[in-house]
């Protein structure tokens, strides 16, 4: 295949790169912030993006495994005085293996049944951090310590945007090739036709359990960091309401294309910012946009490829190659 | 020698019996057809060998293994490939990922080599490039791979669905009513286009069809289902000719 990523549109990337590397040193510290939890989303967006975009099952409960991702660093960091990069690999590998456990029951159920169980899964977690000495009940975990490489600590926000941004920057890069390999185009086959996928080889429940850990990863990845970021961690940042922002963010730049879900997570953050001096409004104006959104754009604001017209070919019925017989 | 023997298979949906106590082997590089009216449990036959439905009884043996109870992937990359009555493509994907899909069960690359890109990875992700194309040009539809399956009319989607199960390197290709719904001349390409791929591939085929007379064009051997029994098997002329058989398509005379 060729690779549109780096040939067409580089410059447009390439210019988005700078401007993403300049954002903390030509801005104040409020959009610095901004910019940061816009970070947290792309990860989260392009974390759900494979399990809702690629594999197309509606997972409704998504941020619990950013929370998962929390909490592990929020507790060992503070309560075991582990380093934070230990906490962010473990906490990847925790939102993982509860994926893949609630995976393994529920991926047999087809898509509307899967989204309420995850609905009631999202919940499960975040009441389970509500009420657990562990977690820290309702106040949850302060104090969690910034990063620190030896004696470099990243104290700074500006500092922790640069992390978040590596991270950004390696998800992409490792979900855009995920999709578009053997396993991406298992994963939209089934997205496409469950039956059909089954019938061609695609072990459905194997792939769709992949898509759920993979996803999961990215949560778990992002939680760790929002951890860090924020310093202090409580149940009510992991319920439905994040969730759904997650999938609003997946559903409004266009679902299962990175550079859409990337948009999207970054108009989630920025709209409501921009439209602050509607004070009480801008909820209200953020909910009409998304309504006109989907009217006039349901595909979302950066849909996939247009498809293409193939010529190259002009001898239709004869040929074919011996490298196709068994 | 058969590729296939279906041992008095028996399907059950609670107290109705869709299939009952049928046998019949598919022998090697034979175009076989299945025929009955409508009800007679052709699409449950087949439902059966490809795996999407268990028999409540019996036995399928495919090339020397019992496949009863195997999921239907597993089936296919034991070499089994098959097309869906009312067409399944994958409709917002391309022709050509469509008929790249036929690979997956012959490729093994999972998230490292898709991540890392590995040699290995990139010499797969070639060779199913490769395939995808000659299945396209074979059944002469490589000008439409760039377009969206769901956009292209019904005779091509067949052929998509045609290519995407060549594309498995099956041993055996099973058809679900795949003149349904084309027109006289598209229904003649299609004729040429199995004998080609007999021909070609040396497959076997398993043909489920309504119409008897592009049946009869096409297959070694016939067998006949009605009301979930076999009730005929045979070469096409024979087949054809016989009472049972009309009776079930045509009804008794009275007279």
């Amino acid at each position: 295949m060729n690779t549109p990523f780096l040939k067409n549109k580089s410059f447009l990337y390439i210019l988005l790169f700078i401007v993403m590397i300049a954002i903390p040193l030509i801005t104040n510290r409020y959009w610095t912030d901004v910019a940061s939890t816009a970070m947290f989303y792309i990860l989260l967006a392009l974390g759900l993006n494979i399990i809702v975009g690629y594999a197309g099952l509606l997972d409704l409960g998504y941020s619990a495994f950013f929370a998962v991702g929390s909490y592990t660093t929020g507790i060992l960091t503070t309560q075991f005085g582990v380093s934070f990069w230990i906490s962010i690999f473990l906490g990847a590998i925790f939102a993982t293996v509860l994926g893949v456990l609630i995976g393994i029951p529920t991926l047999r159920l087809r898509s509307d049944y899967l989204a309420i169980v995850t609905l009631g899964f999202g919940e499960i977690i975040r009441l389970i951090a509500n009420n657990s000495k562990f977690t820290g009940g309702a106040s949850g975990i302060y104090g969690i310590p910034k990063p620190k490489i030896g004696s470099f600590v990243f104290q700074s926000n500006v500092l922790l945007y640069y992390l978040m941004f590596i991270f950004v920057l390696l998800a992409i890069f490792v979900i855009w090739r995920l999709g578009n390999s053997r396993v991406g185009r298992a994963w939209k086959y089934i997205r496409e036709d469950e039956d059909a996928a089954e019938a061609m080889g695609v072990n459905g429940l194997y792939y769709k359990l992949l898509a759920y850990g993979l996803g999961a990863m990215f949560g778990g990845l992002a939680g760790s960091l929002f951890a860090v970021k924020m310093s202090a961690i409580a149940p009510e940042s992991f319920g439905f309401m994040q969730s759904a922002m997650i999938l609003l963010a997946v559903v409004l730049g266009g679902i299962g294309r990175i550079s859409g879900v990337i948009l999207g997570a970054v108009l989630v953050i920025l709209l409501p910012e921009a439209m602050r001096s509607f004070s009480d409004w801008r909820i209200f104006l953020f909910g009409v946009l998304l309504v006109l959104t989907m009217i006039f754009r349901p595909n979302g604001l950066w849909p996939s490829k247009k498809e293409t017209e193939e010529m190259d070919d002009p001898e239709p019925l004869k040929g074919g190659s011996k490298s196709v017989v068994s | 020698m058969s590729l296939v023997e279906v041992d008095e298979i028996e399907l059950r949906f609670g107290g109705l019996v869709a299939v009952g106590d049928v046998s019949f082997q598919i022998e090697e590089k034979n175009v076989v057809g299945l025929i009955g009216p409508n009800g007679a449990g052709k699409t449950s036959m087949f439902n059966m060998i490809t795996g999407f439905y268990k028999p409540t009884k019996g036995k399928i043996i495919f090339s020397g293994t019992n496949i009863v109870g195997k999921k239907p992937s597993k089936i296919t990359q034991l070499g089994m490939a098959r097309t869906f009555q009312n067409i399944r493509l994958f409709p917002s994907l391309t022709v050509r990922e469509n008929v790249m899909s036929g690979m997956h069960s012959k490729t093994s690359q999972g998230i490292w080599g898709a991540v890392l890109r590995t040699a290995k990875q990139q010499k797969e992700e070639k060779e199913i490039l490769e395939i995808a194309n000659d299945c396209l040009s074979f059944v002469g539809i490589k000008k439409y791979a760039g377009r969206l399956a769901k956009n292209l009319p019904y005779g091509i989607q067949r052929r998509v669905e045609i290519a995407r199960a060549l594309a498995t390197k099956p041993k055996l290709l099973l058809l679900d009513e795949p003149a349904a719904g084309l027109n006289l001349s598209e229904r003649k390409e299609l004729i040429d286009l199995i004998l080609r791929i007999k021909e070609h591939f040396q497959l076997t085929v398993l043909l489920i069809e309504h119409d008897v007379g592009l049946v009869s064009e096409v297959a070694d051997k016939i067998v006949v289902l009605d009301y979930g029994r076999k009730i005929a098997e045979g070469l096409p002329n024979e087949v054809l000719a016989n009472p049972r058989v009309i009776e079930a398509y045509i009804g008794k005379d009275d007279d």
